[in-house]
């Protein structure tokens, strides 16, 4: 391609036939009056009706369709890693393929971007979802996430977003982290913004995920925490774990010594007194291996970050990690 | 690499079967078999004979490999005067200690010279006649034939615990595979230049090929013989199996996600240690029982420390992916229409 394309915009589709052509009518009405080139990139994520066959139908009408194909259905992260992989615009935004964001929302992103964000994220402020099985449980994840990792987005979860280039680049996109992705740009230097954007009921189709899931929203959020913010210095976050488990065991210890107390008086409370104090004593040290044990897991996670050959990527990334 | 390749020059006349292709290029034969050898007692004679004679009367263009796995004995000359007889359509690897048969066939494959990769075991296990049938499932558009001895050589207790395993396997990860045991394979050699292999990942390969998003066709084929089935009863298949499964989830659910499983695994054990510890407090609560005796006491504590170790596990294990990252890419891309 000899001309710089502006704007990509990344749509992973599975069984979504209905909803195609409008959405392609749709980010054509929103696009083509900012006048900027841009490229649609369909993923279909091995859809069993017959979305393909629509999708390459609306491509023999509009050149800036791509489509690409899976063989085996992968989920939503894969089809958002090969979109940002085939892209090729200076600002890559994504977008749900059910009708529920709006592609209108697309230039204002835009001017957001203009202003010299790298990210910015949709926020469904007025979500048209079931209060206590979807926004409940949204809100609940979302304050806890930007708690955590202390980047403070409303809504996580929302798949219109837009990246900058060279933030699409550096982020590793894999096992269903779309929703932390604006928490690990921010890890790693991008300027993160948030957008009220439009949200519309589901019309066709039927919703594709369900709650359960907090547990695993939660390991994940331990996992981001983690890599985020500790993956060029491990011993650190394992070193801290192993320093409380240190102070835990020193603390039971003392309450324990002290509960105590003098001896007593008849046989029968020595005898209480002196198993008490076999538990104090095992309990203190099972606690003490515990640091011993994280502080080696932190050595063995340096370890795989120095083999690796991480450490040595490039000096601005690494820069921009530590201020952050 | 771990060995050293034989490949005689001269192509002898007296050889029984058309030429092989004179080109040295990839992909310019039909068919490369992959034989890795185990042991002594292998039959390379035999295989040759079976598989060859099969291939010839597909009229396809073939090759076969004998990998030596550590293995330098009766088969070896064997395969020597085999190399002799045939020239360059028998092709012999050798490694000076076992490796496994996953690095036998990787080691081949980047020999290899064919288009589909055949694997053998080292005797005849299924009836050679259905090689034909699994080299056409790949012309129709199948990436990966696997086979499944239908009518076994086997007792009843046997099918049993097979049926079990399919099911379970068919709960994982969406498909039975009835027979992962029979290495009997036919697989184009793209999959095999994709998906890397290791250790025990030769017996999986049908599943890893699944879940990387390639075609794979189960083909039901004759059993003939069997080797080697002591072990194969009792309680013992079942751990067998047990292992099998976890094996299979690991492989195709928890590699990306550790902390999923060791973060559940982990928390179900600090969980249950908590539980106990409740229990233990509130007994000394309302009845002034002293715990301090109670071995409970011990058990809850050490499934709490049990639980926060195997989380700590699950967090290494996403320090170790997270630096892979670049080098995993989840998902293989079926066709751009740019």
């Amino acid at each position: 391609m000899s001309s710089i394309i502006q704007l990509s915009i990344v749509v992973p589709v599975f069984n979504e036939a209905e909803s195609l052509p409008i959405l392609h009518k749709q980010i054509q009405d929103a696009v083509v009056p900012m006048g900027i080139t841009w490229e649609l990139i369909l993923v279909d994520d091995y859809s069993t009706d017959d979305s393909l066959e629509i999708m390459l139908e609306l491509r023999r009408n509009d050149p800036h369709l791509r489509i690409v194909r899976f063989p085996h259905n992968y989920g939503q992260t894969a089809g958002l890693a090969a979109g940002f992989d085939v892209s090729r615009g200076e600002v890559v935004v994504t977008m749900d393929g059910d009708l529920q964001n709006d592609p209108a929302d697309i230039p204002a992103m835009m001017l957001k971007m203009a202003e010299g964000y790298d990210v910015v994220a949709g926020w469904r402020k007025s979500r048209q979802d079931g209060f206590v099985l979807r926004r409940l449980p949204s809100i609940m994840a979302n304050r806890l996430i930007g708690f955590v990792t202390g980047v403070k987005i409303h809504d996580t979860g929302c798949t219109l977003k837009s990246f900058r280039r060279d933030v699409v680049k550096r982020l590793p996109i894999y096992a269903e982290q779309h929703r932390f992705l604006p928490v690990m740009s921010a890890g790693s230097g991008a300027r993160v913004t948030e957008l009220v954007v439009n949200h519309r009921p589901r019309i066709y189709g039927e919703s594709k995920y369900g709650i359960g899931r907090a547990w695993r929203v939660l390991l994940d959020l331990m996992a981001i925490k983690l890599i985020v913010q500790f993956s060029q210095r491990p011993l650190r976050y394992f070193g801290v774990l192993s320093l409380s488990f240190m102070a835990a065991g020193a603390i039971f210890a003392c309450a324990g010594l002290w509960s105590l107390g003098s001896s007593g008086a008849s046989l029968d409370e020595n005898w209480e007194r002196d198993s008490w104090l076999n538990v104090v004593v095992s309990i203190s040290a099972l606690i003490w291996m515990l640091m011993v044990f994280f502080a080696l897991l932190g050595l063995l996670a340096e370890l795989v970050i120095h083999a690796s050959g991480m450490h040595k990527r490039s000096a601005l990334t690494r820069i921009m990690n530590e201020q952050n | 690499m771990f060995g050293k390749e034989n490949e005689s020059s001269e192509d002898p006349i007296s050889s029984p079967w058309p030429p092989v292709a004179p080109a040295e290029v990839v992909g310019s034969l039909d068919v490369t078999v992959v034989v890795p050898i185990q042991s002594d007692e292998a039959e390379v004679r035999q295989v040759l004979q079976a598989l060859g004679d099969e291939l010839n009367r597909a009229s396809r263009t073939w090759e076969i490999f004998f990998v030596f796995d550590g293995v330098q004995g009766a088969a070896w000359e064997q395969a020597e005067e085999l190399r002799k007889e045939f020239g360059k359509r028998v092709r012999t690897i050798v490694f000076k200690n076992a490796f496994g048969e996953s690095v036998c066939l990787s080691a081949a494959v980047e020999k290899a010279l064919g288009r589909i990769i055949v694997t053998s075991p080292q005797y005849v296990q299924v009836d050679p006649i259905e090689l034909g049938d699994m080299l056409d499932e790949i012309d129709k558009g199948a990436d990966f034939v696997a086979p499944w001895r239908h009518p076994r050589i086997d007792p009843m207790l046997n099918r049993v615990q097979s049926v079990l395993f399919n099911f379970v396997i068919r709960m994982i990860i969406g498909m039975s595979f009835h027979d992962l045991n029979c290495y009997f394979r036919a697989i184009r050699r793209e999959v095999l230049e994709d998906v890397v292999i290791y250790g025990d990942m030769y017996r999986f390969l049908p599943v890893i090929a699944y879940r990387r998003g390639y075609r794979v066709v189960e083909v039901k084929v004759r059993h003939l013989q069997e080797w080697g089935r002591a072990g194969f009863f009792g309680v013992g298949v079942y751990i067998r199996r047990l292992l099998d499964i976890l094996a299979v989830m690991f492989l195709t659910k928890f590699t990306l996600k550790p902390l999923r499983f060791f973060g559940t695994l982990g928390g179900v054990i600090t969980l249950s240690g908590t539980c106990l510890g409740i229990y233990l407090g509130t007994v000394k609560m309302l009845y002034g029982k002293g715990v301090a005796g109670d071995p409970l006491l011990l058990i809850a504590v050490l499934l709490i420390v049990l639980g926060v170790q195997i989380i700590g596990f699950g967090l290494v294990g996403e320090i170790i992916i997270f630096s892979q990252a670049r080098n995993l890419k989840e998902y293989r891309i079926e066709r751009i229409w740019e």
